[in-house]
């Protein structure tokens, strides 16, 4: 091949500019730290380092931010719980004060103030939030746990009841209110000790007390008045409802409580109690059976739980949809059908890995401790009552101012009154030593939820250390894939420096002499 | 025996040889440097000798410097010219890859649909925690409202590159109208000097450069016919019939007679997302010019696969039946639909409107519908088409590339894919008046302020209907209505259930990963950058090895041509060095002849 001045050129100028090429491309790959600036210089190299970035940003939105949210939350849920086991412990402790049997009168009131004040604080740490969202009540976060102030407003709920839900009571009846100034109607021989009575009574305790009298449902129908059993092997018993409240009268109060058909039921709205009849109460004690009941409510308390957090319930906004109101129905099902469950909210902590962070109100919240509580003072102030009207029937007896006639009717209601002390006081010792058991239950089941939230916690902290390495592992790898080698480029960048600067020498010398330079 | 003087003629054709020799080397070396310059060297041969009855025979009578001419070899010209046109054709299509693969390519510091995306589910992971609060929402909202303005970005870039790629390719076919019109005249001056019998070596190198130039453009191929003096004669005239081809044998110049190309805008689209007025071209004489065939290459090739390129997925189809309405004059051709890609609607291009080829008829069309169950799509063309049954029609041409068109289309795909799916599950949550939410992702509509919210049939679906057919990239959206009011946005399938319910979101986070709620090409959603930029990516780098070998071998052959034609300095300096002695000699020889002719006749018996 005839090689000219112009191909030694061409030759010489390409060499120059692919050894640029190589300075050039060297050069970079030092400067920017990368293997590649276009996706077009290693397709292969590129798309990895795009799946990578994805991995680490979906693992930096774990770490930074699921995480975080996950453990504030526990804590503020931990804080909480924590708050609420010393509150049961305070119960715990006046338990044990009220089941001692040498109580005095200003033990009792003690005990009634103490008591009254504690339930206040259940539930208020149950309102405990994290960033304006409470904690404990399930997808209802924007909610409070419990009314914040006194309200009305119409709600019906469906209450389950298995076998044991269904309680024994003793009631104290034949109580005689004693009116100094009407001693003359009073007959011995209709009214005396012995009809002082307690009675074994099976109810089954709603959560709520101070029910509506009508018990009407939100669009103004009755609701349905009877009681269905449902036995182990599926067979049913019913028993029609009649609704109750109680009035001024011991004696009408008493019938209420005592004359109940075999196959009845009765609801008491003033105390939220379903009185069992004995057929009922025979079949509902049976191991096994269930039974629901829906009942209506319409007078809150501040600080009373709301019942969307533990029942299918149904309520009426009037002021919803413009002024036109809607029906709501809590937890019930697409069928309408009262579906009530614990509502869980996961976090995803990890790829593919939920956790559940929040703990349902109905878990340790429940609505039966306020109503135990209620229970325990109603029976305190019944004694405390009991023993006052002792004391002043006594201090008629003994005053010795009454005329004989008189005395035997003071001494026969002193009996009476002795009798309903005894008989109350007894009831309040056995009432407070069952309570401690109840509120031992109360109590473990916290704690158990306690070091539920507890492991979780730590699972958390061993998820947040794994996705930690992951997350590492994967930067490296990032790093791995697309930076460049410093010191091997380094050293491909000298080279190729080196190999321009020879191309560049070898072409000035290459053109310079002509064969005229020799003639 | 020859004359007394002969010898002095011998000598002087010598100084004129070496004198057309010196003259050629000047001409050489001044032109070292001349693009195209073909070196050129005088055809010499010893003059026809003279008979002298003697008995030394016949005696030499000098030298005839017959002609100059240049050194060239045809066949390389041919080879560079090849190679030439499909460089241009890779260097283009590296000049515009490398704009998409930029428009696509993410990196730590311009983010792209990767941090995009992620920021968006990031976004919705946020409501996934809290989703009572509108401030997460509206944020989510707003994140999407950035990927939405990122497919739009996108699309509008790509349609700007379009246009880009067509005012290219209308430059270009300028290009190619003037190199025709000075090939033709440079054909004429040619045959104007070399009917004289003279080689017109500047000239053709002149041509030669220009060939090379359109070789770049456009594939070329010449053929040069020698015009004999009379119709069947064997006399060459000297003169030469030049014809270039080009595009795959179309004629462009006939010696001294040249066609031009024209630019014709398009009233019509091909592609659904196709940028306005793209241009169709034409023979100014109205002949059909094939801009698709598989000839063609140089930079039209590059420009128009840029432009054009669909991967091969095209609407065509065999015409099942037609039914001609007289009334409008219109018929209504039904079309098979045999493709994978043409029974999908979130596969489909289809223009609303444009032009359907039925075995080489163009049938306007104003509207068209498809039907699931029989595969069918059913267009509305002007005109009586009833003859056309059973022949086959097609809407644009198959292109083995991917170009602009297909990612648009891939763009669209994933956009309706996506849109739908995260639609499907919005539309399943409800407010707590039991009214079903609204669509998440809308359509811009081109004409008002209203929105396409998709709630016609879906997979029996038609150009005009409210279906996901409407949405592509360029008016993807984020419903409105939703950013006016951030509580349209519904995250709960039973709102009576508490405002965290996650049901709705989390079938929303996992759309990002599951498959079975939203596959893209194979992959997951979250996977579409890794799909396109695979693509856009290899096709950059296949186009930059390709343009850079094509490179190496254009100026290789190059060489080998130089290696023929190059004027080389020191060859031309032995020349001169060469031709100087030998005019020298010759120069003696007469001053020698002088001297004999002094003595012969001056002093020679006198």
């Amino acid at each position: 091949m005839r090689i000219t001045n112009g191909i030694i050129n061409n030759n010489t100028k390409n060499n120059i500019l692919v050894n640029k090429e190589y300075n050039d491309r060297y050069n970079t790959m030092v400067a920017t730290g990368q293997k590649i600036t276009r996706p077009s210089d290693d397709p292969i190299v590129a798309i990895r380092a795009l799946r990578l970035n994805n991995n680490i940003n979906e693992i930096n939105q774990y770490y930074d931010k699921n995480i975080p949210d996950a453990e504030a939350w526990m804590e503020i849920t931990e804080t909480a719980l924590t708050q609420t086991q010393s509150v049961l412990e305070s119960v715990q402790s006046n338990l044990t004060q009220g089941a001692s049997d040498d109580n005095q009168s200003k033990d009792r009131l003690n005990l009634l103030e103490n008591l009254k004040a504690l339930k206040d604080q259940i539930y208020a740490s149950g309102n405990a939030d994290y960033a304006g969202r409470t904690v404990f009540t399930g997808f209802r976060t924007g909610e409070s746990l419990t009314f914040m102030s006194n309200e009305t407003q119409l709600f019906t709920m469906v209450q389950n009841f298995s076998t044991e839900d269904v309680n024994k009571m003793t009631y104290v009846s034949g109580s005689y209110s004693y009116d100094p100034e009407k001693l003359n109607e009073y007959d011995p021989s209709t009214y005396n000790q012995t009809d002082v009575k307690d009675n074994e009574i099976f109810r089954l305790r709603l959560a709520y007390d101070d029910l509506t009298t009508g018990q009407k449902d939100i669009h103004g129908g009755n609701l349905d008045r009877s009681l269905t059993v449902t036995l182990k092997d599926g067979s049913t018993v019913r028993a029609g409802v009649s609704v109750k409240s109680l009035g001024n009268d011991p004696e009408a109060n008493d019938k209420i409580y005592t004359e109940v058909g075999d196959n009845e039921v009765t609801l008491i709205t003033t105390t939220g109690e379903l009185i069992l009849g004995k057929n009922i109460a025979e079949a509902m004690r049976k191991e096994g059976s269930t039974t629901s009941f829906e009942y209506a409510k319409e007078n809150w308390k501040k600080n009373d739980p709301r019942p969307e957090h533990y029942f299918a319930a149904k309520t009426y906004d009037p002021d919803a949809d413009g002024g036109k109101g809607r029906e709501i129905e809590y937890n019930y099902d697409e069928n309408h059908n009262p579906a009530f469950k614990d509502q869980k909210i996961q976090y995803e902590i990890a790829y593919n890995q939920k956790i559940e962070i929040n703990v349902n109100a109905d878990e340790v919240f429940s609505t039966s401790i306020a109503r135990d509580v209620d229970e325990l003072v109603k029976v305190t102030q019944n004694t405390e009552d009991a023993y006052n009207k002792l004391k002043k029937l006594q201090g008629y007896q003994s005053s010795g101012t009454l005329d004989p006639r008189s005395q035997e009717k003071i001494d026969s209601l002193v009996d009476a009154a002795q009798k309903e002390f005894d008989l109350y006081k007894e009831k309040m010792q056995k009432m407070f030593s069952q309570g401690i058991t109840i509120f031992k239950d109360y109590t473990d089941k916290l704690n158990n939820k306690l070091s539920a939230v507890g492991s979780l916690s730590n699972r958390l902290e061993l998820t947040k250390s794994r996705v930690s390495d992951q997350l590492n592992n994967f930067k490296e790898l990032a790093d791995g894939n697309i930076n460049a080698e410093i010191t091997e480029t380094a050293i491909d960048l000298k080279n190729a420096e080196m190999a321009l600067q020879a191309a560049q020498q070898a072409a000035a010398t290459v053109s310079k002499t002509t064969l005229l330079s020799y003639l | 025996m020859p004359s007394q003087f002969f010898g002095l003629n011998i000598a002087y054709t010598g100084l004129q040889a070496s004198h057309a020799w010196l003259t050629t080397t000047a001409n050489n070396i001044a032109n070292v440097e001349t693009e195209g310059y073909s070196r050129q060297q005088v055809v010499q041969e010893a003059a026809n000798a003279l008979r002298t009855w003697q008995t030394y025979g016949m005696a030499g009578a000098g030298v005839d410097a017959k002609a100059i001419e240049q050194v060239r070899n045809q066949f390389y010209d041919l080879k560079y010219w090849n190679s030439n046109a499909t460089l241009g054709s890779y260097e283009i299509k590296e000049d515009y890859i490398k704009q998409i693969e930029d428009y696509f390519t993410e990196t730590d510091t311009v983010p792209g649909f990767g941090t995009i995306y992620s920021k968006m589910f990031s976004g919705l992971d946020e409501v996934y925690k809290s989703a009572g609060t509108d401030a997460a929402k509206s944020q989510f909202l707003y994140l999407a409202g950035d990927m939405c303005d990122y497919f739009n970005a996108m699309s509008a870039n790509l349609k700007k590159l379009q246009e880009d790629a067509n005012l290219e390719i209308k430059n270009q076919v300028d290009n190619i109208n003037t190199l025709a019109s000075e090939l033709a005249n440079v054909n004429k001056q040619i045959n104007a000097i070399e009917i004289t019998g003279i080689t017109a070596n500047e000239l053709r190198d002149k041509r030669a450069v220009m060939i090379d130039r359109l070789s770049k453009i456009v594939d070329v191929e010449t053929q040069e016919i020698p015009i004999y003096t009379e119709e069947g004669g064997n006399i060459e005239s000297g003169t030469n019939r030049f014809i270039v081809r080009i595009a795959g044998g179309q004629e462009l110049v006939n010696t001294y007679r040249y066609n031009t190309l024209e630019c014709v805008p398009r009233d019509y689209k091909v592609n659904q997302s196709d940028s306005e007025g793209l241009f169709d071209i034409m023979w100014s004489n109205h002949l059909e010019f094939n801009l698709y065939g598989r000839n063609l290459n140089g930079t039209l090739k590059g420009l128009v696969e840029v432009r054009d390129g669909n991967n091969e997925e095209y609407f065509h189809g065999t015409v099942k039946s037609s039914q001609y309405n007289a009334a409008d004059d219109t018929s209504k051709i039904v079309i098979s639909a045999d493709y994978d890609y043409l029974q999908d609607i979130n596969k489909c291009t289809l223009a609303e409107e444009g032009i359907i080829t039925i075995t080489n008829k163009e049938f306007k069309y104003s509207e068209w519908s498809y039907d699931a169950d029989r595969k069918e799509y059913t267009f509305t063309v002007a005109d009586n088409a009833n003859d056309y049954v059973d022949k086959s029609a097609q809407i644009g041409n198959s292109i083995q590339y991917q170009g602009i068109p297909y990612y648009q289309q891939q763009m669209n795909e994933w956009v309706r894919e996506f849109a739908s799916a995260m639609n499907k599950i919005e539309q399943t949550a409800m407010d707590e008046y039991g009214n079903h939410a609204e669509v998440l992702f809308g359509g811009r509509k081109a004409t008002d302020a209203d929105m396409w919210d998709f709630d016609e049939d879906n997979v029996n679906f038609t150009s005009e209907g409210d279906n996901y057919y409407q949405l592509t990239a360029s008016n993807y959206i984020v419903n409105r209505n939703m950013i006016r009011d951030v509580s349209k946005f519904l995250t709960n399938s039973n709102p009576d259930q508490g405002q965290d319910q996650q049901d709705i979101l989390s079938e929303m986070m996992d759309v990002q990963s599951n498959k079975d709620k939203m596959t893209f090409k194979g992959c997951s959603s979250k996977e579409f950058l890794e799909c396109i930029l695979t693509d856009v990516a290899l096709n950059a780098s296949n186009a930059t090895t390709f343009s850079k070998n094509y490179d190496n071998i254009t100026k290789s052959i190059n060489n080998q041509r130089l290696s023929v034609s190059g004027v080389d300095n020191d060859e031309e300096a032995l020349n001169l060095v060469k031709f100087q002695e030998a005019y020298n000699l010759s120069a003696k020889m007469i001053s020698v002849f002088q001297e004999i002719y002094d003595k012969l006749i001056n002093q020679t018996g006198v």
